[in-house]
C-alpha cells in the first residue's frame, strides 16, 4: 500500500516527519493502516495551510483515548478528561452523563498565537450525531462567565448564539442538523461568522468586545449528548469558504477510512 | 445522574490532575461535593479514588433552562436524594 505520492517530504518510514513526531507521543502504537490515514490526515493539514494557522488540532477518534488527546501541533494543550467524560474507540467523545463531565485543553489565549493574531479567531468541532438536549456543545468563556461563541440545539433546531462582552445571548439562525462541520470564526470586530457544513450561518454585525488576552478559556461538550471527534483552535483564514471546505474536507475523508479499519 | 457524594476534606483529596490525561473537579452543593459516579471506573483515577474511604452515593438532578445559562454549575444541581446506606469503594 502506497503511503503518499509525496515521498520526498517525508521521513525515513515514508511519513511526515510531523507525523513520526506524533507517533512517539502515542502510548500504543498505531497499526500501519492507521499511520498511513493519520499522515494523510496530517499532509492534507500542511499542504492545505491550515497546518500553520492552527495552534491546537486534536483528532479524538484514534485506538486510545491517550491517542485522541493529543494535540497535533505539539506536545502542549493536550486535552484533560474532566470527570471521566465518555469516550470510544474510533468514535471520540459524546457526553452520556452531563453538565459534570468535560474535555478541554487549557487553552488560554495569549500574545504569539495564531487565535486573536490580527484580530482573528476560529474554533471548530467536527460532530459526529445528532444532539439531544437543548444545551451547549461549545463554550469561550473566562472565569467570570463572559461567555461567545456558544452553541446550543433544541430538539432538532441549532441556535447559534454569539455574544462576548454581556450575558445575553442572541439566537443567530438555524440548521436541521449539526452532524458534521461546525466552526466559528471572527475577522475583525464587527463579523462573527458559523459554518455548519457547507454554508455560512446567518452573519452577526453587531460590535463585538475584543476580549482581555490571557482570559479565554475554552470547554467542550459540557452537556449531555454532546460530542465530537475533531477540535480545532487558531486563526481564521477570512471569508473564503475554500479554505473552510478544505479543512472539511481532510475531516470526512480521515473519518470515512476510520470507519473502514 | 448517580454521584458520590464527597466531604470538603474528600473532595480537596481527589481534586486535580491524575492518570495520563484525566482531572477530577468535584462540584459543590450545599458545602457538599460531589463526582459523577462514572469516575469510579476510570482506571485513570483508580487510586485516587482507592483512598477516599467510604461514601456515599448521591442522584443528582441537572436542571437547565435559559435562566440557568450564565449560573454557576452549583446553582443548576440539586441533590433529589442521598442514600443512606454508606459503600466502601473496593480496593484493588
Amino acid at each position: 500500500m502506497r503511503k503518499s505520492a509525496l515521498f520526498g517530504f517525508f521521513g525515513i518510514g515514508g511519513y511526515r516527519p510531523e507525523s513520526e513526531l506524533l507517533f512517539a507521543r502515542m502510548d500504543v502504537a498505531l497499526s500501519e493502516p492507521w499511520k498511513i490515514i493519520y499522515n494523510e490526515a496530517i499532509d492534507g493539514l500542511i499542504t492545505s495551510g491550515w497546518w500553520n494557522e492552527l495552534d491546537v488540532i486534536h483528532i479524538t477518534n484514534l485506538v486510545t483515548e491517550q491517542q485522541g488527546t493529543l494535540n497535533l501541533k505539539g506536545n502542549f494543550n493536550n486535552l484533560t478528561n474532566v470527570n471521566s467524560l465518555e469516550w470510544t474507540t474510533k468514535v471520540g467523545y459524546k457526553n452520556l452523563t452531563g453538565i459534570t463531565k468535560y474535555i478541554h485543553s487549557s487553552f488560554i489565549d495569549a500574545p504569539g498565537q495564531k487565535f486573536g493574531e490580527d484580530g482573528r479567531y476560529f474554533t471548530f468541532l467536527n460532530v459526529f450525531d445528532e444532539l439531544n438536549t437543548a444545551v451547549y456543545w461549545m463554550q469561550r468563556a473566562t472565569g467570570t462567565n463572559y461567555w461567545a461563541w456558544r452553541v446550543r440545539n433544541t430538539g432538532r433546531t441549532h441556535g447559534y448564539l454569539a455574544q462576548v462582552s454581556t450575558l445575553d445571548a442572541t439566537a443567530l439562525g438555524s440548521t436541521p442538523t449539526a452532524i458534521g462541520f461546525n466552526a466559528a470564526l471572527k475577522n475583525s470586530l464587527a463579523n462573527v461568522r458559523f459554518i455548519n457544513n457547507d454554508s455560512y450561518m446567518v452573519p452577526l454585525t453587531e460590535t463585538l468586545g475584543t476580549g482581555v488576552a490571557g482570559n479565554v478559556k475554552i470547554d467542550y461538550l459540557r452537556a449531555l449528548g454532546t460530542n465530537c471527534n475533531w477540535i480545532g483552535i487558531g486563526k481564521s483564514r477570512g471569508d473564503d469558504m475554500t479554505h473552510y471546505e478544505s479543512l472539511k474536507s481532510i475531516i470526512s475523508t480521515f473519518n470515512s477510512k476510520v470507519a473502514l479499519l | 445522574m448517580k454521584g458520590i457524594f464527597l466531604t470538603k476534606e474528600q473532595a480537596d483529596k481527589v481534586k486535580g490532575r491524575h492518570g495520563k490525561y484525566s482531572e477530577l473537579e468535584p462540584i459543590e452543593i450545599n458545602k457538599d461535593f460531589i463526582l459523577p459516579a462514572d469516575v469510579m471506573d476510570d482506571p485513570e483515577h483508580r487510586e485516587v479514588i482507592n483512598d477516599l474511604g467510604d461514601c456515599k452515593f448521591a442522584e443528582i438532578e441537572v436542571t437547565v433552562t435559559e435562566e440557568s445559562k450564565t449560573k454557576e454549575l452549583k446553582e443548576i444541581l440539586t441533590v433529589k436524594s442521598v442514600s443512606e446506606v454508606k459503600i466502601s469503594i473496593e480496593k484493588p
